[in-house]
């Protein structure tokens, strides 16, 4: 199997734990009222080991199954599979360009992109929106921000280092 | 070397950007005709099981563990269960006493009876997979007879309605989500004062549209009304903590303790 393809399966199975994760225990993860947004964080981190276009998949599939899981009203399916693409984007974006293989910046890459996430799902299909929603999602982005960082290093050990996908000098 | 068009560098990205607004607008028309969507019942289908199957072996270790960790605590609470129980017992029969009586009376008066309905026992196989969102996910489908805006309970009281159904599972907007709203009603008979209870997110729901001579006082229960049509009326949804008079509105607000702890809820009921 080439390392290209390796690398697509794990983090296509990393996604896929990440969504029965959410579904079993992310209830039994709440601290101080936050609960984790698995399939989020998965999604971000994944993408700090693609290319902006990788990135957008994840976030695709990451959208695609929180969409599916909660069948939000009034429209918010369509926009949480949207906000995650864009997000996911981004991160795989960004990472080229700035973050590149550094696991503390991923803390704050995967926190900024869950709100980000979350800024452009109200903007799509606009919530009722209290102060106690806008909590609850800046303590997500947190703990998201916090489970980032096993996750990267897990993710660094599990997939094929980046030179054997890609020869040095390159473009992505 | 040329550089490389935007459109067609990140075109695998704007396929996945197209492809999800296609989905929304697939499961939107699909929702409002009252049909499930395929493509997010395909989705729980893969995800649901095992997801159940985990939540189902968490629920055994901790029932096996849980002596361990709260053997004294446990004891306690099998001792007041158990004295519960038995006034429980003593009001259920005086309960049902009054209710044959009831229909003996509302039969002799000419009033509709109320129509008969089932409860089907369903598992939790998710609680709140999105945080920004009070749902929940049912192992139960429309094979099982569950339907869209059907009425979810715990022995407790009001859980929530069915947003969507796919064969296998069932998706519940719980009480507490801000989209949520159901007409509500004063138990206390001197009292029966109306209004709409409504989740902001919070462990707490909001009584709203009190009328300012509502007499509402903390500890009063309160029920559905039935008025609104998807929700029977009778059914907890929950205690009055906290009485406000909104100078704005001149209205009346109660903030409302939910009779259902919809952060422990492994098995719920579907009204049939």
């Amino acid at each position: 199997m080439s390392p290209a393809a390796r690398r697509g399966l794990l983090l296509a199975a990393a996604l896929l734990a990440a969504a029965i994760l959410q579904c079993a225990a992310a209830g039994a993860l709440q601290l101080w009222g936050a609960q984790p947004d698995l399939l989020t964080t998965t999604a971000l981190t994944g993408a700090l080991f693609c290319d902006a276009n990788g990135g957008a998949a994840l976030g695709f599939f990451a959208g695609l199954f929180l969409a599916s899981l909660t069948s939000p009203p009034h429209g918010g399916f369509g926009s949480l599979i949207v906000s995650r693409t864009l997000a996911g984007f981004g991160a795989g974006w960004l990472e080229g360009r700035l973050f590149r293989d550094n696991a503390r910046l991923a803390i704050f890459l995967v926190a900024l992109g869950t709100l980000l996430a979350d800024l452009l799902f109200f903007l799509f299909a606009p919530q009722p929106l209290s102060l106690r929603v806008a909590v609850t999602l800046l303590k997500t982005a947190l703990y998201n921000g916090v489970l980032a960082l096993p996750l990267t290093l897990l993710l660094r050990r599990l997939l094929p280092r980046r030179d054997a996908l890609a020869p040095i000098g390159s473009r992505r | 070397m040329h550089p490389t068009p935007f459109l067609r560098r990140y075109a695998p990205a704007l396929a996945f950007l197209l492809l999800g607004i296609s989905l929304g607008a697939w499961h939107n028309r699909a929702t409002d005709r009252g049909r499930p969507d395929r493509v997010a019942g395909a989705v729980r289908s893969v995800i649901v099981p095992p997801a159940a199957l985990a939540g189902q072996m968490s629920r055994w270790i901790q029932t096996q563990t849980g002596w361990f960790f709260h053997g004294s605590a446990l004891a306690a609470e099998n001792r007041r269960l158990r004295a519960q129980i038995g006034a429980l017992q003593a009001e259920n029969a005086s309960l049902q006493e009054e209710g044959i009586e009831n229909t003996r009376l509302r039969a002799d008066l000419g009033f509709q009876r109320a129509a008969p309905y089932r409860l089907l026992p369903a598992e939790v196989a998710a609680l709140r997979p999105d945080p920004q969102y009070d749902t929940l996910l049912l192992s139960r489908g429309s094979r099982d007879g569950v339907r869209p805006s059907g009425v979810v309970v715990a022995p407790a009281g009001l859980v929530g309605r069915v947003l969507e159904v796919s064969p296998d599972t069932a998706s519940v907007l719980l009480l507490t989500d801000p989209n949520s709203s159901v007409g509500a009603r004063v138990q206390r008979a001197a009292s029966r004062a109306l209004g709409i209870c409504k989740g902001d997110g919070a462990a707490q729901l909001t009584m709203t549209y009190l009328a300012p001579d509502a007499d509402v006082q903390p500890g009063d229960r309160i029920l559905t009304s039935g008025l609104g049509g998807v929700f029977p009326a009778g059914l907890s949804i929950g205690v009055v903590t906290a009485v406000r008079l909104d100078p704005a509105s001149g209205l009346k607000t109660a903030a409302v303790k939910p009779s259902v702890d919809f952060d422990r809820l492994d098995e719920v009921y579907a009204r049939l």
